[in-house]
């Protein structure tokens, strides 16, 4: 049989009828009832308890992972709206899901990667492939949770990560993650994929710096505290308009930030990695990020340009063509950054960029994916968090 | 060489500074950039937004203007709210028969028990919720966390902030509400209710939009039923026609029954007088045989004699009435036929009654001219006409009673004309004597439909034309098939 795989989606407002719509499209597309895995990425305007329930329903109580986002994509089809939700059903007798879960990582990313790697590890097996994580992107700090996940599971072990930080549609409230019938945030929900093939994957962001240097004057773990001996939102302040402390959450997509990108990736990923200021505290005027930093960091700030961004998409189908030649993907999994969507382009430029990508790939492959509040996937053979870019990864 | 170093430190500091006053320019510059492109970002989402609304509000128009059905007015509508702007949950109320706002049709999400509850709701139009809509407020506005001011109502649409707008032409009231809200525990992921440039702008251009196509359904109806009422008053009028049609053609039918049965009493007369010679003739045949019996002088000659003579008077008489039926058989489809013999079978009914009453008879034949029509009705025609002249010499006791009958062709057409010297008609009644029930006679002798069925046979059936005028002696009646 090999691996059979359909998506279906939907825009209704009834959470119900949403997750069921989508969940049937999806098994009819391949004729299947009975699925062995099920992705589900959807946005926050519905009871995201009675989506899922509708969907569980739907799948034959399959197992099932995913997460909330800020949009959702298919082929042909991108909508960032409070009410979408997409669903990919996988049946396989070459390919393995083993889907695992942790909760409360608001007390500590670090704690959360080495929870997270002692559910994984008795799953583990000579084929595993990859891992993908899809965490709640307001409690998330990328590098303790690498640090520890990568430890607890062992340095003979090298696992790729792939996946997103769940978003919730700028309200910075509360985003959603799941695990089978469970909904949860603060939380990680996660797959691990085994069986024959590969995953090859390609990364791209599409920003530049403008300006002048930088300097993190104090700071600890993500939390910058002083830029250039002065509050972090002093020091930013002169980047935005009045009425910024209101607006921040889309303010602060045009305040990314540039850090020198380590040696050991520089070559495949270029100058700079680049960083969303997810969360700000107006008394202490200091801004938070999703990965660690240093005093003495230096860094840029950087703006998005449209044909770097055009142009990143094309590199990413040459990285994952140059990786597993010509064949078409059994499925590709898309993390797309929400600063890359409509608020920088207009919606048919939107629209008309990710269907390129996809005819480069596939035009016909089965495909899911969401808007992220940040992006994992690795680089020259580390797992890295990303910013502002779009991870794309196609199972072969 | 020290020397030059010293000199050189100013220039330097002043280079140092100038680089210090450009980079601050720049770092300035990029500020200003980062702000500009910020506002263009917002902006170009902006536009994006307007630009969608519009691109829907055109595919709404278009939709609503292919539909003049209320109910998928209602449909289009709340479905709109709904997908488009985007609002919680929405609800199109029609006005009922006795004013009454009920529920038309509603959408968004409602969980189940809301769902019944708001889809029997109805608002009474003298509700004091509605009153500032009826005083001419173009919407109500109940934004989140304000006081709705007694409006039970509202409790029942279950929506914390909401807009009710008036939909089409004040009839004196408003023939439609629509209202679109959220309730709080969603509102965040929901088009906000407020009065904005923005929303307000993009709810009258959608409100417009509906209003519009409201009127058109009312005014698609209004025009219909204009139409289906004239559409009903033509069939009545184009019934009473036909029924006034076959009135008049049931009327015709019956004078001309009438007329028959009038030319008819004048036939069996004519008959009774055919019949008392060869009468006579029977009774003197009968009387002979008696009388030769009589004498003893019968034997079988004597009585193949009488027989022979008895039969051929028989058969005499049976031939007249032949001719008699003949004459009243009723046409059933046009032939040809010749004029000629319609006029001497006319001519032999009537002569006998004419040589008794002195009336001369002179015919001018000019060829044989044959004629497609009715030869029946077309000697009925002649026979009217004759015995009218003869009815009127008879009445006016003329000296030398003459009818004069004339058959030629004139322009391709067959002319037959009937001259009397009976001193022609009255000219202050010449031009009635066609119109029915007009007769000079008397009701004792005259019907009056006698030339009113001349001229409908002639000018109906036949497609001819029937005339009088007075000549020198008399009147001309002339007929032209």
């Amino acid at each position: 049989m090999g691996t059979s795989v359909g998506v279906g989606y939907s825009l209704s407002r009834n959470p119900q009828e949403a997750g069921r719509e989508a969940a049937r499209k999806a098994l009819e597309q391949q004729g299947l009832s009975l699925p062995d895995f099920v992705f589900v990425f959807a946005t926050v305007g519905y009871d995201q308890q009675l989506l899922i329930q509708a969907i569980r329903e739907t799948t034959s109580g399959a197992p099932l992972s995913g997460c909330s986002g800020e949009g959702i994509i298919t082929q042909a089809m991108v909508a960032e709206t409070n009410f979408g939700v997409c669903v990919m059903v996988i049946s396989s007798d070459e390919m393995r899901f083993d889907n695992v879960y942790v909760r409360d990582i608001g007390r500590g990313t670090d704690f959360a990667g080495e929870r997270l790697a002692g559910e994984i590890k008795p799953l583990l097996k000579a084929d595993t492939q990859a891992c993908f994580i899809f965490a709640d992107g307001l409690f998330f700090d990328f590098d303790p949770f690498c640090r520890t996940f990568e430890t607890a599971l062992g340095a003979e072990v090298h696992l790729p990560l792939f996946g997103g930080l769940a978003a919730d549609n700028w309200t910075f409230g509360r985003t959603y993650q799941y695990h089978d019938d469970q909904v949860f945030s603060q939380g990680i929900s996660s797959v691990l994929m085994s069986g024959p093939g590969m995953v090859a994957s390609g990364i791209s962001h599409g920003c530049v710096p403008i300006g002048t240097r930088h300097t993190i004057t104090r700071s600890k773990g993500n939390i910058i505290y002083e830029i250039d001996g002065i509050p972090a939102l002093n020091a930013l302040e002169d980047y935005v308009e009045d009425g910024w402390r209101d607006q921040w959450n889309k303010m602060s997509l045009n305040l990314c930030l540039g850090f020198k990108t380590p040696d050991t990736i520089k070559k495949e990923y270029g100058e700079y990695v680049v960083r969303y200021m997810i969360e700000k505290e107006d008394k202490e005027g200091y801004v938070k990020i999703q990965s660690d930093v240093q005093d003495g960091n230096e860094f840029w700030i950087v703006r998005r340009d449209k044909e770097l961004i055009r142009n990143g998409l094309q590199d990413i189908s040459r990285q994952i063509m140059a990786k597993e030649g010509t064949g078409n993907p059994k499925f590709v999994l898309q993390f797309e950054c929400m600063g890359r969507g409509k608020v920088v382009f207009r919606e048919q430029e939107k629209t008309e960029l990710i269907r390129s990508l996809q005819e480069q790939i596939g035009g016909d492959v089965p495909w899911i994916g969401f808007y992220t509040y940040g992006e994992i996937g690795p680089v020259s053979g580390c797992n890295c968090f990303h910013n502002f870019t779009a991870v794309v990864a196609a199972i072969f | 060489m020290n020397e030059k170093k010293v000199s050189d430190i100013p220039r330097c500091n002043q280079a140092i500074d100038e680089l210090k006053r450009e980079n601050e320019i720049l770092a300035q510059q990029v500020k200003r950039l980062v702000k500009a492109e910020s506002k263009l970002y917002e902006f170009q989402e902006e536009l994006d937004a307007q630009l969608k609304e519009y691109k829907d509000l055109y595919q709404l128009n278009r939709k609503l203007n292919a539909r003049l059905d209320m109910r998928q007015i209602c449909r289009l509508t709340i479905d709109y709210v709904i997908q488009n702007l985007n609002y919680e949950r929405a609800l199109f109320f029609v006005q009922g028969p006795t004013g009454t706002y009920q529920v038309c049709s509603l959408d968004g999400y409602y969980e189940e028990a809301e769902d019944s509850e708001v889809a029997g709701l109805s608002i009474e139009q003298d509700d004091p919720f509605l009153a500032p809509l009826f005083a001419g407020s173009e919407y109500l506005l109940c934004k989140a966390g304000t006081e709705t001011q007694g409006l039970e109502c509202l409790t029942t649409l279950h929506m914390h902030e909401y807009f009710v707008y008036p939909l089409g032409a004040h009839r004196p009231r408003p023939v439609a509400l629509l209202a679109v809200g959220n309730t709080a525990a969603n509102s965040e992921f929901y088009r906000k209710v407020d009065d904005s440039n923005g929303t307000l702008l993009s709810m009258g251009n959608f409100v417009g939009l509906v209003s519009s196509s409201i009127e058109n359904y009312f005014s698609y109806h209004q025009l219909e039923e204009s139409e289906a009422r004239y559409r009903h008053l033509n069939e009545i009028l184009e019934q009473r026609v036909r029924d006034a049609v076959k009135e008049l053609r049931e009327k015709d039918r019956i004078l001309i029954v009438q007329g028959r049965q009038a030319v008819m009493g004048e036939m069996i007369s004519n008959i009774a007088h055919q019949w008392r010679q060869p009468l006579n003739i029977l009774g003197l045949l009968a009387q002979e045989l008696q009388m030769i019996k009589q004498l003893g002088d019968l034997n079988s000659e004597h009585i193949d004699e009488n027989v022979n003579k008895t039969m051929k008077v028989i058969q005499q008489m049976s031939k007249t009435i032949d001719d008699f039926r003949n004459f009243f058989k009723p046409d059933k489809e046009k032939v040809e036929f010749k004029v000629l013999e319609a006029l001497d079978k006319t001519l032999s009914v009537i002569e006998e009654r004419f040589k008794k009453d002195l009336i001369q008879t002179d015919v001018e034949r000019t060829g044989d001219p044959v004629v497609i029509g009715y030869p029946g009705e077309f000697t009925q025609v002649l026979l009217n006409i004759l015995i009218n002249s003869r009815d009127a010499l008879i009445a006016r006791n003329v000296d030398s009673p003459k009818i004069c009958i004339k058959v030629f062709e004139e322009r391709s057409k067959t002319v037959v004309t009937i001259i009397d010297n009976a001193g022609g008609i009255p000219e202050e009644i010449i031009d009635k004597v066609f119109e029915p029930y007009f007769t000079t006679k008397g009701p004792e002798q005259g019907t009056g439909i006698g030339l009113f069925m001349c001229k409908t046979i002639i000018e109906k059936n036949m497609n001819g034309t029937l005339s009088v005028c007075n000549v020198k002696d008399g009147a001309l009646f002339r007929i032209e098939v």
